[in-house]
């Protein structure tokens, strides 16, 4: 396959598997998710061999220029993103497959029944289905982000994701309903305010081309308002403190398929424009350290304060949602040491940036399998609460598996991805002089190593017999140990990844 | 990697990967578990083996992977690794033994072996790192194998003390972390050599060093046991006795231990560090802890929280001598490291015997105990003699050269220190004795397994087997490959031939 070619690929596997999943109904909407996740995961991997060997893709669609025409590109980030979006959506349907299978209205386990109340894991069967159109469609609009190199594109990408996500969360039924509005009118916020700033910028640049913009960007106070309000509506979408509030909520009603891709993936879109914008864009504005120091800060707090409340939540799933705000606040201050101020004291050698896509990676890993292992947890008793689940090693033996290797890489503990990254981040604080920043992030880990720890250990306490009510298929149970490897097995990819991310960082 | 990186590779996997198959098997396997089980533990004896021959001969073996750039995985053999190594492996065999025959009849064997197959490769790999990385990475492994064994009852008083191993290892971890890449950053890449790769950094960031040493020894000496840092070990010991024998003698303690002989013999070089002016206050928390847990166990009536104090001041023999300069007391730090593992596996393993067979956990219920159980009281007599320094026994060869290393480091104070902890392990093992034979019993044992007078074949051969080894590396300790006489290849790499 050639290199534009997998680019394509790339992008139309899972819009093309949408609208079969669509077409195909209620019946066929699985086989067109597992056969569009399963082409996905090969043209992805195509698509990084291809940018590794070859250096970065770019396809004019219909064969007009920039400005005139739309440009797509992959560099070693976009295709690095890409890859784990594809492999941690594989792992999600194949979970996904057998979930909402279980959950029919024939099935004698029937979870819809069993499982009232705040959890909201109640969707009504007839409209599961929809999950997997909606969550193609959503997949389709991550690749097409990471692909677009102008600012429009990634407007229109982003709009399409947040709806989209919304529409997974409203999946979950009335339980849900209000965390899905919140959702909604936040993401709609997030991207109007997004979209407001480009304005400016074409307004004064006449492109909305990145690679052009940069040229032509010159100081002033429209620029500067521009890149405020982006920053902020980014902030919103990727749910950095103080504006992460909406996040546990929505991730903590949504079905635990929807959770898991809401988690590990689609925060990670607001991220990467971040990074992309302030590493890339508004990196060489003068005075341009102050916002990602601003970033950075608010990184350290969401890493504290997503801690603290990790450790007051009593239930599973909310639990594990505001763990994802504290993991997105390492993300932000490997941005910061990335930035321009913090990585020319450390003699630019990438670290943090590749620091930054090893955590993300390993957290959308970690992160989607122990969402998988709550809702087989929910699946088998009925409820979430973190201290009713004594003895859960024993009943779901996998389950635990998945969830203590996942948690491993969440805390930042070896042999994992998760450990890795954060040795690399804490490394290039150390570089940087910043030990604020080293001593966040360790501040993180113990936080986070005291409530999934204590999670953990109910696996291993005595349980009366038959505390567990149902029993769970292991198609899903398998998906999230599969996951969990997923999160060990990087530990192993800091080499990979860094050729990987060489490809197109040096401009 | 050399061409021979694959020894130190299967050392590793010999326990971990039958570990991983253990855990997969169905708990009325009993057979094939017990097979898997012995074979890994002489597969990886035999493969200690064929590495002792021949690193004694100067050939060295090196595994070697890359993380980060500029960050290396490196499993190596040299003379200090297969010290420890060699104990471990031995151990584990004993107590892999021992713990088939003590949890015949207990729930969740699979799980037990499978973490206790973990932890025997964690330690493997700790032994066998060649930097302070790899020496991190599997210290950290080791914490989280250990666990699992620690809660493994599942009770609120095992979760609890599992709270607490947590309380204290995960922080320490947390610092390491912080240390190792600020390690990293000071000198770039450096593997563990003799006599210290730390000295050239010494002009320009002196402060910084100490501070390093600081945080290296503070990281772990929890495992250690270094006081303050020692209060989980002792309430770890609700533990099965197969666990306290792993805590105490095959790998917990001793990696801590191991970890700061590596880093001051061959991160900072023990002359360095002593110009450093970093060996005294070191020297000084070892002493603090030998005295402090020598106190401590002679207040215990509990027999395993006696013998879990006594580890604590027992192990920082091995930092004590770590501490003081010279070749002399070197040689008594790591031949103690050895010595204390066999001496006090056998009173772990007596204890155990003691707890399964006539249900006495309580020094005060051990009158006449020697008459009822003469095979595991005589084991047990000999690892306390050795413990208090009884000639021929280990222990007493250890004292000897801790003692004339500080007389000939000129620091007199630290022959005190060994000589009122001397008094004080006779006092608190000494009663024991004169109970256990001399006394008699005091009515009906608590629990008789009523099978027969000592402990089943299983759980006494390992501990004769370890007691007959505390007696003869005492004896034979002047012989070639004696752990003594390995201690002497050590001592002539870490102070360059002198």
């Amino acid at each position: 396959m050639t290199g534009s070619a997998a680019l394509v690929t790339v992008l139309v596997v899972p819009l093309a598997g949408a609208v079969a999943a669509l077409l195909a109904g209620r019946r066929g909407a699985v086989a067109a998710g597992l056969l569009a996740s399963a082409l996905g995961v090969a043209a992805a991997l195509a698509l990084a061999g291809t940018v590794l060997a070859g250096g970065m893709q770019r396809v004019a669609v219909g064969g007009w220029a920039v400005p005139l025409g739309i440009e797509l590109r992959a560099d070693g980030l976009a295709a690095a993103m890409l890859l784990i979006t594809a492999v941690i959506g594989a792992g999600i349907a194949v979970y996904a497959w057998r979930y909402f299978g279980a959950a029919g209205p024939h099935d004698p386990h029937d979870l819809a029944a069993g499982t009232p109340g705040p959890a909201g894991e109640a969707a009504p069967a007839s409209t599961q289905w929809l999950f997997w159109p909606v969550w193609l469609l959503a997949w389709g609009a991550l690749n097409a982000l990471y692909l677009s190199g102008d600012l429009f594109n990634l407007y229109v990408t982003l709009e399409l994701l947040g709806l989209a996500a919304v529409a997974l969360v409203a999946l979950a039924g009335a339980g849900a309903a209000a965390a899905a509005l919140r959702y909604l009118l936040l993401a709609l916020l997030g991207s109007m305010l997004y979209i407001l700033g480009v304005e400016l910028l074409y307004a004064a640049h006449q492109t909305m081309d990145l690679l052009q913009l940069r040229e032509r960007l010159q100081p002033g106070l429209s620029v500067w308002l521009a890149a405020a309000l982006m920053t902020a509506g980014l902030l919103v979408k990727t749910a950095i403190f103080p504006l992460h509030f909406w996040l546990p909520p929505a991730h903590g009603s949504a079905p635990a398929p929807v959770s898991a891709a809401l988690s590990a993936l689609v925060v990670k879109a607001g991220f990467y424009l971040l990074a992309r914008l302030w590493l890339d864009l508004f990196g060489a504005l003068p005075g341009a350290g102050v916002v990602p120091a601003l970033l950075g800060a608010l990184g350290a707090c969401a890493v504290i304060w997503g801690g603290v409340q990790a450790l007051r939540q009593t239930r599973l799933k909310a639990m594990i949602a505001y763990s994802t705000v504290a993991q997105l606040g390492y993300l932000m201050i490997a941005l910061l040491l990335a930035s321009g101020a913090g990585e020319a004291a450390a003699g630019a050698d990438g670290g943090a940036m590749h620091a930054a896509v090893l955590l993300a990676a390993s957290h959308a890993a970690a992160k989607a399998s122990m969402f998988m292992c709550a809702g087989s947890l929910l699946a088998a008793y009925g409820h979430d609460r973190i201290d009713a689940m004594a003895g859960f090693g024993t009943h779901l033996p996998i389950t635990a598996t998945a969830f203590a290797l996942s948690a491993l890489s969440l805390v930042g503990l070896p042999p994992t991805g998760g450990f890795v990254g954060k040795f690399a981040l804490i490394e290039a604080a150390v570089r940087a002089g910043a030990w604020w920043a080293a001593a966040v992030v360790l501040a993180g880990s113990l936080l986070a190593a005291a409530f999934l720890f204590h999670a953990l250990s109910r696996a291993f306490a005595d349980a009366p017999p038959d505390k567990a009510s149902a029993e769970v298929p292991a198609a899903p149970q398998l998906a999230a140990l599969a996951l969990a490897l997923v999160a060990v097995a990087l530990a192993a990819a800091g080499e990979p990844l860094r050729r990987l991310l060489m490809v197109g960082a040096a401009t | 990697m050399t061409a021979e990186g694959w020894v130190p590779l299967a050392v590793v996997a010999s326990s971990l990967l039958p570990g991983l198959v253990i855990f997969l098997l169905p708990e009325d396997r009993r057979g094939l578990r017990a097979t898997l089980n012995l074979a890994a533990a002489f597969a990886k004896l035999g493969l200690v083996g064929l590495m002792l021959w021949n690193v004694g001969r100067f050939h060295e073996y090196e595994a070697r992977m890359a993380v980060l750039p500029g960050l290396d995985l490196v499993l190596r053999a040299d003379e200090l690794s297969l010290l420890f190594m060699t104990l471990s492996a031995l151990l584990w065999l004993l107590t892999t033994v021992y713990a088939i025959g003590y949890l015949e009849d207990s729930p969740h064997r699979s799980r037990f072996f499978g973490f206790f197959s973990l932890c025997v490769s964690a330690t493997a790999g700790i032994a066998l790192a060649g930097n302070l990385f790899t020496l991190f990475v599997f210290y950290e492994i080791l914490t989280l194998v250990t666990y699992p064994l620690v809660i493994h009852r599942g009770t609120p008083a095992a979760l609890a003390a599992g709270r607490t191993y947590l309380l204290y290892t995960l922080p320490a971890g947390a610092l390491l972390l912080l240390a190792v890449a600020a390690s990293q950053v000071l000198t770039g890449p450096q593997d563990f050599v003799g006599a210290g790769y730390l000295k050239p950094f010494a002009a320009e960031h002196a402060t910084a060093l100490v501070l390093l040493f600081a945080a290296l020894v503070t990281g772990f000496g929890v495992k250690a046991a270094l006081v303050p840092l020692h209060g989980w070990l002792p309430l770890a010991m609700v533990a099965p006795a197969p666990v306290s024998a792993l805590l105490h003698a095959v790998a917990v303690v001793k990696a801590g231990a191991f970890a700061i002989v590596r880093v001051v013999y061959e991160m900072f070089g023990v002359e360095f560090a002593a110009t450093l002016g970093v060996l005294t206050p070191l020297a000084v928390v070892a002493a603090v802890t030998i005295i402090y847990g020598s106190l401590r166990a002679l207040m215990q009536d509990e027999l395993k929280k006696r013998l879990a104090y006594s580890t604590v001041s027992q192990v920082s023999y091995i930092v004590l001598g770590t501490a003081l300069l010279g070749p002399v007391a070197t040689t008594g730090a790591l031949v103690h490291l050895v010595h204390q593992g066999l001496m006090k596996i056998t009173l772990f393993f007596s204890a155990g015997n003691y707890a399964e067979t006539l249900g006495v956990h309580h020094v005060s219920e051990m009158d006449g105990i020697g008459r009822r159980m003469p095979w595991t009281t005589a084991a047990f007599t000999v690892g306390a003699l050795g413990m208090i320094g009884v000639p021929p026994v280990a222990g007493f060869v250890s004292k000897l050269y801790l003692g004339a290393g500080a007389a000939l480091a000129g620091q007199w104070w630290a022959i005190g220190v060994l000589a009122v902890s001397s008094l004080l392990n006779a006092m608190y093992f000494l009663p024991v004795l004169h109970r256990a034979w001399f006394r008699p019993p005091n009515g009906p044992w608590p629990h008789e397994d009523g099978r027969g007078r000592d402990a089943r074949p299983m759980l006494l051969l390992p501990v004769l087997l370890t007691a007959l080894f505390s007696l003869g590396v005492g004896v034979l300790a002047a012989m070639p490959w004696s752990p003594l006489d390995w201690a002497y290849l050590i001592i002539r790499r870490e102070y360059g031939g002198g």
